[in-house]
């Protein structure tokens, strides 16, 4: 086949690729804590397509990985004394299925029915050390959650919760149930806050999905045009030639 | 192309979040109704490529993976179990608790539902029972002749006799309280029942440490803010109207493909 019909397909793969991506931004435009998700795309160095009578290179178009947007989402407040927002880099600890310690700007816990601090997903929420935290609400009617993460019931302090930062974020990946996994270990100090009675919602930005939607249907169909194009070329030589 | 079902996954769930707005504005005059909140996760991710993997052609290190999301999810539909506001009513047998606590009720088959709603009355036996007539536990038995009943903060019911000075005392009412009340299982008419999730309920009486005490003549109001409900059913409907337009751009390029020939 015709480099250009090759040339063609690869960015419609790439497209549908796209669409996938920002289906899914704005399928979660209203869970707490996502962060908004970019294709980055980039010139095949490794593949070029030569041709014989052409010394000019042509390459493909690849994905060349995911980026996450992660500038903080909006704060909103909801009132429960167990939400808490992140303000400022970071992400909560928490306890994943297997014992491993997995990451989540979702901060809408609530207690065990033993007086464990949980996410909604029943994953125990780690201090700064790495334990569970349990805290007695029989005595207190509801703890206060400060800035610092210090969970204060009827003055005492009974639990911090713990914030990872890392320095790089690719160093994480997204793995659902609005949970990461880190590769490395955390590894910037934490200097943002944490708010009692808030979520995070998501960082997706509907206008700048909703524009990247028109474009990638627009770059579709160019792509679509150049392999009718290629085609219809291939055709009339065909044609052409045989008479 | 997974855009489609990616689309339709973020249409379920905001469809849900309509209800669930929808059920919270329905009960905007329901005694002690607790709102409601729907929360969404991310669901798997599909690794195309991992987070620091190698790259084949000379050994470098992917900074970046690529995980494309496969849609959203229901995590939970959490209770906010806030305050509402307290309504006079200034009916000796409304209560509400001011603070944490449920009211027990018994039921027809002998377990006990909790709930926040205090409208009460007393049946043809002078017995307290809730406005479903299910008996308030412990039981509080009011005398014909009584005339004026005061329930004081803590939960003590007295009444006045016909013929007497002295007010006589016929009983103390007791509230349950629970480590993870937004863990109750919610039955409907008010009521709620114990669950693994909630804990087993605690009893004392009113004012204790960690309860409430008891306002005689209010109601607790429901604790949906109808400026809030309103606000967030435009972001689910705008939030739906966003994924359909995903199904439309996913159809386009189905069709511009199906067209090319």
């Amino acid at each position: 086949m015709d480099n250009a019909q090759l040339l063609g397909l690869q960015t419609q793969r790439v497209l549908q690729r796209r669409l996938d991506v920002a289906a899914n931004n704005l399928a979660n435009v209203n869970t707490t804590g996502f962060k908004a998700d970019t294709l980055v795309l980039e010139e095949a160095d490794d593949t070029d397509a030569h041709t014989d009578d052409n010394p000019s290179d042509i390459r493909f178009v690849r994905d060349l990985g995911v980026t996450r947007d992660m500038h903080q989402g909006d704060i909103a407040h909801t009132g429960n004394p167990f939400d808490v927002a992140i303000q400022g880099d970071g992400f909560f600890m928490v306890q994943g299925p297997n014992g491993q310690t997995m990451y989540t700007r979702d901060g809408a816990f609530t207690l065990s029915s033993d007086g464990q601090l949980q996410t909604s997903d029943g994953y125990a929420v780690l201090n700064s050390g790495g334990a569970p935290i349990q805290i007695d609400t029989t005595e207190d009617a509801t703890p206060t959650i400060g800035r610092d993460g210090a969970i204060i019931a009827a003055g005492v302090e009974v639990g911090r919760i713990g914030v990872a930062n890392f320095a790089a974020p690719g160093a994480l990946s997204k793995v659902g149930d609005n949970l990461w996994e880190a590769h490395n270990n955390a590894s910037a100090p934490f200097d943002g806050v944490l708010i009692q009675g808030a979520l995070e919602n998501s960082n997706v930005r509907p206008v700048v999905e909703l524009t990247r939607l028109i474009e990638i249907s627009r770059a579709y169909q160019s792509a679509a045009n150049i392999v009718s194009g290629t085609d219809d070329l291939r055709r009339r030589a065909i044609q052409t030639l045989g008479q | 192309m997974n855009a489609l079902s990616i689309a339709a996954s973020g249409m379920q769930a905001q469809q849900l979040n309509v209800d669930v707005i929808s059920h919270n504005i329905a009960n905007m005059n329901t005694t002690a109704y607790k709102r409601q909140r729907a929360e969404f996760a991310d669901m798997l991710y599909q690794n195309l490529q991992r987070p620091g993997a190698t790259s084949s052609s000379d050994g470098r290190v992917m900074p970046l993976g690529i995980q494309i999301g496969v849609g959203v999810r229901t995590d939970a539909v959490a209770r906010q179990t806030e305050q509402g506001g307290m309504n006079k009513t200034d009916n000796p047998y409304d209560m509400a608790v001011d603070g944490r606590g449920y009211f027990q009720l018994t039921l027809p088959s002998g377990q006990i539902a909790y709930t926040r709603a205090g409208n009460f009355a007393v049946n043809a036996d002078g017995q307290l029972v809730s406005s479903d007539g299910y008996p308030v536990e412990p039981a509080i038995t009011v005398p014909p002749e009584a005339t004026a009943v005061s329930i004081s903060r803590d939960g003590i019911v007295e009444a006045t006799l016909t013929g007497q000075t002295a007010p006589q005392q016929l009983g103390q009412l007791e509230i349950a309280n629970f480590i993870n009340p937004a863990g109750l299982e919610a039955v409907g008419d008010n009521m709620f029942l114990e669950t693994p999730a909630s804990g087993t309920a605690t009893t004392a009486t009113p004012g204790q440490p960690g309860y409430g005490t008891l306002m005689q003549g209010y109601l607790e109001e429901s604790n949906v803010n109808a400026v809030e409900e309103i606000s967030s059913l435009i972001v689910a409907q705008r939030a739906y109207e966003m994924n359909a337009r995903v199904i439309t751009a996913a159809d386009e390029m189905l069709q511009t493909t199906t067209q090319v020939r």
